[in-house]
C-alpha cells in the first residue's frame, strides 16, 4: 500500500468510529482490512495519525490511565470529513505500472540467457502466490466473523482473490513459453545426437 | 482425545505411496512417457494437490493410484496393495472399499434419484438396503444435499449435483478420495463453496485428499502442491510454510 493510500485508510478508519479510536485498536482494523500481506508497522500508523493531527484532519485527545502512560482517542474533525469526501470522489489514479513489478525486471534481464536461475524465480514465485491464496482463505473467514460489512469485505477478498489467480496464471504463461520451450528444443538436440542417460 | 493419537499414528504411514513410477502409453511411434521417475508419499489423513500444465501427467498419476492401469516401471502402494502386482480383483476391490472417485462431470445416472446415485457403489457392492439407507443419509447430510435426495440430477444445480457425486464417492467411507478437477465445470463461488466442503470433510473426518486441479486456490487449501512438468516432478509446495513466508513483511512497508 502506498504512502497516500495509507493516510487516507487511517482517516477512513477513524472517521468511522465517531466515539474516537485508540491508535492500538486502529492497528488491528487497518490490519484486518488492508492487510496487504504485510503487518502495519505501528511507527508509520502513529507517523500518519501526527500527520493528520497536524494537518487538522483528527484531533487527539489524552486519556488518563492510572499507573500508565496517557494514550489518545482520535476522531476525525469536519476538516478531516471534508478530506476524506474529496479523496473518495476523485477518479482512482492506479495505473498498471509493470516495470515496477520486480519478477518482470528480473524475467528481462534474465530473459533467456539463464534458464535455471528464471525457473528458480518462477517456483518461488508460484510458492509464494500459493501461500498467499492460502492466506486469503483463511482471511475472508476471520473477515466473515468480524464486525465490519462482509459483503464489502468479501468483495475486497474477491479482488485480491482474481488478482492473484490472474499473476499465477502468467506465472505459468511464463514458465510454458520461455522456460518448456527452452527445454524442449534441448531435448530435440539431445535425441538428434547420442542420448546421455543422464539428462 | 483418542482420536488424536489415532490421527497421528496414521500420519506416520504413507497411505498413498509412489516409487520411481514411470508410465508409457502406446509403443514405437506413437508412445507416450506420460510419468516419468515419479516419487511421493501421502501420509494417511493428507490433502494434497496435483498441478501442471495440460498433458503434464496428472490425471495419469489419478488413474494409477485408482488401480485403472499398472505402472510401466516402479512401485504404486495404496492403501498396503502393491497396484502393478495386484489382481483385477484386488484393484476393483480397492475402488469399490477404499477410494472414493470424483471427476469434473459429476456423471450422475440421469434417471435415478440422489440418493439412488449415492447408493449404487454400495448397491453393487451388495451391501444390506437398510444399510445403504443409513450410509446414504449420512453421505447426504454431510454434502449438504440431505434436503434433496428424491430429486433427479436434471433437477440439481451443477454445484449440487458436485455435492451428489462427493457424496457417492464419501458413502463407502473411503480411506482415499481422489477428486480430477472437481471444481472444473463450476463457476468461482460454486467451485469455492464444493473447494471449502472438501476441506472440511478432510478434517473432520482424517480420510486421505489427492485432487487433481488447475485451480490455485483450491490447491491452497492443501497441505502440499505437486506440480508436474512432463510426467516429472517440477516442485513440491508446502503450504503452511509458504503462507508463512507471504506475510513477511515488506522491506517496503
Amino acid at each position: 500500500m502506498g504512502k497516500e493510500n495509507l493516510r487516507y485508510a487511517v482517516l477512513g478508519l477513524v472517521g468511522a468510529r465517531r466515539s474516537g479510536v485508540h491508535g492500538y485498536q486502529l492497528k488491528g482494523e487497518l490490519e484486518a482490512l488492508c492487510n496487504d500481506f504485510w503487518q502495519v508497522n505501528f511507527g508509520r500508523l502513529y507517523r500518519q495519525l501526527d500527520m493528520l493531527d497536524q494537518s487538522g484532519d483528527v484531533e487527539a485527545e489524552p486519556v488518563l490511565q492510572e499507573g500508565r502512560p496517557n494514550r489518545k482517542v482520535y476522531r476525525i474533525t469536519e476538516k478531516g470529513k471534508q478530506t476524506l469526501d474529496d479523496w473518495l470522489q476523485q477518479p482512482v489514479s492506479d495505473r498498471p505500472r509493470p516495470l515496477r513489478d520486480e519478477l518482470v525486471l528480473k524475467l528481462l534481464f534474465l530473459g533467456r540467457s539463464n534458464i535455471e536461475a528464471l525457473s528458480d524465480q518462477i517456483q518461488q514465485q508460484r510458492s509464494i502466490y500459493l501461500g498467499k491464496l492460502a492466506l486469503i482463505t483463511q482471511w475472508r473467514r476471520r473477515l466473515r466473523k468480524s464486525a465490519m460489512d462482509s459483503e464489502l469485505t468479501d468483495l475486497i477478498m474477491d479482488g485480491l482473490e482474481r488478482r492473484l489467480r490472474a499473476e499465477f496464471a502468467w506465472l505459468d504463461d511464463v514458465q510454458r513459453r520461455i522456460v518448456l520451450r527452452h527445454a524442449g528444443s534441448k531435448e530435440k538436440s539431445i535425441t538428434n545426437e547420442e542420448k546421455d542417460p543422464s539428462i | 482425545m483418542k482420536k488424536k493419537t489415532l490421527q497421528s499414528d496414521r500420519l506416520a504411514t504413507p497411505v498413498i505411496e509412489l516409487r520411481d513410477v514411470s508410465k508409457v502409453y502406446g509403443a514405437g511411434e506413437t508412445v507416450v512417457h506420460a510419468v516419468r521417475d515419479l516419487s511421493f508419499a501421502v501420509p494417511a489423513g493428507g490433502f494434497w494437490a496435483l498441478m501442471g500444465p495440460s498433458g503434464s501427467g496428472k490425471s495419469t498419476v489419478l488413474h494409477l493410484v485408482a488401480g485403472l492401469t499398472p505402472p510401466t516401471s516402479g512401485h504404486v502402494h495404496v492403501d498396503g496393495l502393491d497396484i502393478g502386482e495386484a489382481t483385477d480383483d484386488e484393484t476393483a476391490a480397492l475402488r469399490c472399499r477404499t477410494v472414493g472417485y470424483v471427476l469434473q462431470q459429476s456423471n450422475l445416472l440421469p434417471f435415478l434419484s440422489a440418493e439412488a446415485n449415492v447408493g449404487m457403489p454400495l448397491t453393487l457392492d451388495g451391501t444390506r438396503s437398510s444399510v445403504i439407507r443409513e450410509r446414504v443419509a449420512a453421505a447426504l447430510e454431510v454434502v449438504g444435499m440431505g434436503h434433496r435426495a428424491r430429486h433427479t440430477p436434471s433437477q440439481l444445480s451443477g454445484g449440487e449435483q458436485q455435492r451428489v457425486a462427493l457424496a457417492r464417492a464419501l458413502v463407502i467411507k473411503p480411506a482415499i478420495v481422489l477428486a480430477d478437477e472437481p471444481t472444473g465445470s463450476l463457476d468461482r463461488a460454486t467451485g469455492n463453496a464444493i473447494m471449502d466442503l472438501i476441506q472440511q470433510i478432510n478434517e473432520d473426518t482424517g480420510v486421505t485428499v489427492l485432487v487433481v486441479t488447475h485451480d490455485p486456490l483450491l490447491a491452497a487449501c492443501a497441505h502440499r502442491v505437486l506440480h508436474l512438468i512432463d510426467g516429472r516432478l517440477d516442485q513440491s509446495i508446502d503450504i503452511g510454510e509458504a503462507s508463512r513466508a507471504a506475510v513477511q513483511p515488506h522491506a517496503a512497508a
